[in-house]
């Protein structure tokens, strides 16, 4: 397998996985234009986002293409196609077993040319507004809407699928316009795994981005100049439901870490979380002893705008209890070297696994660059050199002080 | 009623692509009932989390980590009434990954599935209690989910046999009958039922038969029936059902049952299924001819004769879908017509046969499939669509029946 990221003419940065074993070759392209921005500033001029844009321009560039419906055209050509928008970006994905540059091709012009007009916004809105209407029954996304208001004071929370309101904002000349400056090709970045000539792939997407010729703005989205304290302490999304959920919400700012050291963070965290909430630890014995919860723990992290994000929470009806104990772990920031090392042993296997798939090393990859600034892979080496002593002291440098507490609560 | 029969020998598959991990399988097999359900769920949950030796899940995930056990899982299959009882152990290739003892990690997997954590013919009482809890607590949240709920509902109207409603949700009744013992009963029969055990990997054949000579004896020869259909009767005429519910979004589900449906009759539906989904004959029409839907899906249950398509969209939207939906089966009553749909389903075939040679665990799902005779290979499926006349189908489309329609309104419907 043979990896790596290289920048093409045009500052499009080309992220690979090669493996010339498989017969399956992928491709993505992802646009750093998600659900979450609300304005960018071009020619000093700034502009506001509608929510729900991003989505919207995914589902339209998919529709109305200049193959027709893109979906059906890949579709009845054998070729797989689709678009997911994000928070952070919209990515469009496509894997064929054939004739990988040709469709490789028409992915790059799905995106970056348009083909659409007033009629085709007009057909592509209602799918689009039944899919932001059947959000509201999934209890999880109307949590995290409240969280986001909870812990971040620059950050809006948006729904990036859109509201019926701001979705009727959405006209021709605004899609046209954005889809000019937040579409250039500065903008892009193409993601490529599986079977490929790698010196063919380079030509073929410069001579392609060439052709198109799409102009080069230099734009700037708003700065989240956000705090490193929450925005408020508490709250809850009441509703019909017959558990009700609480989840610590913690925020640490790693401005200060270098994009290598975030992701040695991300690892150390995991590491962390596990042994301190996973069903291993002390605390997932202690809240099923005391009958606190019959669930799991659920814990995860996430990096936005220069801030680390822990959510630590279960389902629970003794929600004081659960904070108490949460609380207490955390301040205590428990290590343990016996637990560390099979942490370690055990990451090691996993990277050994991501060998035998493309997708498996690329993914981390992709994560690698865009969360983290970090242009490489996860090596094994790089978790061989971690050592207790440097685990427990990043670990016991993090700040813990910033969280909200957000619940599901029943409706009374 | 077939009977299939296992050697009793061990199954080695090697594999030289991917040779990273080793996968160990054993696979219990026994009758099933309805009454089982509770039992089965708990005894997994047990299973998967503890031993004799590891009483608590703590202990025992950590002892997981410590012998670089990648992975283990107990899981059941129901087929019919069959059910398949899967232990899986994934483990690194001794070659590839120094201080790993392989040795260890079967001892260990030899252990969680012959000595669980079991005190006088009963599971620990404190975890018993905590598991059902959790199952309860689980059911019922799941009643304020929209897609669990309307499909449920759905069910409540389509099966009138109890088929499709053999779950948990529709037979909570059934968790207050479990008891320790029951779920140690039930461990009993399916540890004591013949087994199919399998080693897939860059495998060195004599030191893993040396591992499960001294781990796991042979069996002798063992069979079981080929008990796996359960086949729905159908109606006399199609019943249309019109939901109210506090939820935001609407649900349709549109059901067909197959008249006299037998075993050979599978095939048929198989292939009609891939007809319409890998056309995407409905989701094309109410998606981007029609605007009705978001989204839409159709899937078979081959054990029961039934083939369900669901669809979200909304009341003033419904009847359009709806004949849209009927119209679209309706359709299919020409062979021209399914010749051209069948050409574009083999071809489709075709290219997923190479996508699946990617895939790590095509060849041990194939192998399991192959001798519990639970499904075919991609290629002996191109093989037995392209022997089926175009009339042959249209002729089974003749007995696919309209039986259920059911529309959950949301409150934020139109």
């Amino acid at each position: 397998m043979n990896s790596g990221t290289i920048t093409l003419k045009n500052n499009i940065k080309l992220i690979y996985v090669q493996d010339k074993t498989k017969n399956k070759s992928n491709a993505s392209i992802i646009v750093n234009f998600g659900g979450m921005y609300t304005s960018f500033t071009y020619n000093n001029k700034k502009y506001n986002i509608p929510e729900g844009m991003a989505h919207f321009m995914e589902h339209l560039l998919i529709d109305s293409s200049i193959y027709g419906n893109a979906y059906n055209y890949f579709k009845d050509n054998y070729v797989y196609l689709n678009g997911q928008t994000s928070n952070n970006f919209t990515s469009f994905h496509m894997y064929t077993v054939h004739d990988f540059e040709e469709y490789l091709v028409k992915l790059i012009e799905i995106v970056n040319i348009k083909a659409f007009d007033e009629k085709s916004i007009k057909k592509t809105l209602p799918p689009v507004i039944e899919e932001a209407r059947r959000e509201k029954d999934n209890k999880f996304r109307c949590l995290n809407k409240i969280q986001t208001k909870a812990v971040f004071n620059s950050i809006k929370y948006l729904n990036s699928l859109g509201t019926d309101e701001s979705l009727s904002k959405i006209n021709y000349d605004l899609v046209s316009k954005y889809h000019d400056i937040l579409y250039n090709p500065s903008n892009q970045i193409i993601t490529i795994s599986g079977n490929f000539d790698l010196d063919r792939i380079k030509k073929l997407v410069e001579d392609t981005y060439d052709r198109i010729n799409k102009k080069i703005y230099n734009f700037k989205y708003e700065d989240f100049k956000e705090e490193e304290s929450v925005n408020k302490k508490e709250d809850s999304y009441i509703c019909d439901t017959t558990e009700n959920y609480t989840r610590l919400v913690y925020k640490i700012n790693i401005k200060k870490f270098s994009p290598y050291n975030r992701v040695k963070l991300s690892f150390y965290l995991h590491y962390f979380l596990k042994y301190n909430f996973g069903p291993s630890s002390y605390t997932y014995k202690d809240i099923v002893d005391n009958k606190i919860s019959v669930y799991d723990i659920d814990y995860s992290c996430n990096v936005i705008n220069n801030f680390y994000i822990i959510e630590i929470g279960t389902f629970t009806n003794k929600k004081e209890d659960f904070i108490k104990i949460i609380k207490k772990v955390i301040d205590k920031k428990e290590t343990n070297l016996e637990y560390f090392t099979l942490q370690k042993n055990s990451t090691i296997i996993d990277l050994l696994l991501r060998e035998e798939s493309p997708s498996e090393t690329l993914y981390p990859l992709i994560s690698n660059i865009i969360e983290f600034g970090y242009n490489d892979i996860d090596k094994i080496s790089d978790i061989e050199n971690e050592t207790y002593e440097d685990y427990t002291k990043t670990i016991n440098e993090l700040n813990f002080s910033n969280y909200s507490i957000v619940n599901i609560e029943k409706e009374k | 009623m077939k009977k299939i029969k296992f050697s009793g020998k061990v199954q080695i598959i090697k594999t030289k692509k991917y040779n990273n991990t080793i996968d160990i399988d054993i696979i219990f097999t026994c009758d099933y009932k309805k009454e089982d359900m509770v039992d089965l769920r708990l005894l997994t949950q047990f299973l998967n989390n503890s031993s004799k030796e590891y009483k608590e899940e703590g202990l025992f995930k950590k002892e997981l980590l410590r012998r670089l056990i990648i992975g283990y899982k107990a899981s059941p299959k129901i087929t019919g009434n069959k059910l398949f009882y899967r232990f899986n152990l994934c483990i690194p290739n001794p070659k590839k990954v120094k201080n790993f003892n392989i040795d260890e990690a079967f001892k260990m997997f030899y252990n969680n599935i012959y000595f669980p954590n079991i005190e006088k013919e009963e599971f620990s009482i404190d975890t018993f209690n905590r598991e059902k809890e959790y199952i309860k607590k689980n059911i019922m949240y799941y009643t304020k989910d929209v897609k669990e709920y309307s499909y449920q509902e759905f069910l409540n109207h389509f099966d009138d046999d109890g088929y499709l409603k053999n779950n948990l949700y529709h037979n909570i009744d059934l968790i207050e009958k479990s008891t320790p013992n029951s779920v140690y009963k039930l461990y009993k029969k399916i540890i004591s039922s013949p087994s199919l055990k399998i080693a897939y990997g860059n495998v060195d054949e004599e030191e893993i038969n040396n591992l499960f000579n001294n781990y796991f004896k042979d069996y002798e020869s063992g069979c079981f029936n080929k008990d796996y259909y359960c086949f729905l009767k159908t109606k006399n005429k199609p019943i249309y059902i019109h939901d109210k519910s506090k939820f935001k979004e609407s649900a349709l589900y549109i059901g067909y049952k197959v008249e006299n449906m037998k075993e050979k009759d599978i095939i048929y539906l198989e292939l009609l299924h891939d007809l319409i989904s890998m056309n995407d004959l409905i989701y094309n029409e109410l998606r981007f001819k029609n605007n009705l839907v978001y989204s839409s899906s159709e899937y078979i249950y081959s054990s029961n004769g039934a083939l369900v398509i669901e669809a979200y969209t909304n009341s003033s939207s419904k009847d359009k879908a709806i004949n849209i939906i009927t119209k679209k089966i309706d359709e299919l009553n020409n062979s021209n017509y399914i010749e051209k749909l069948k050409e574009r389903v083999i071809k489709k075939l075709e290219y997923i046969s190479l996508t699946e040679e990617d895939f790590k665990y095509a060849a041990l799902s194939n192998i399991i499939n192959k001798h519990l005779e639970l499904d075919i290979t991609i290629k002996e499926r191109i093989e037995k669509y392209n022997k089926i006349e175009p009339k042959d189908i249209v002729n089974f489309i003749k007995r696919i029946k309209l039986d259920t329609v059911y529309f959950l309104e949301g409150e934020e419907d139109e």
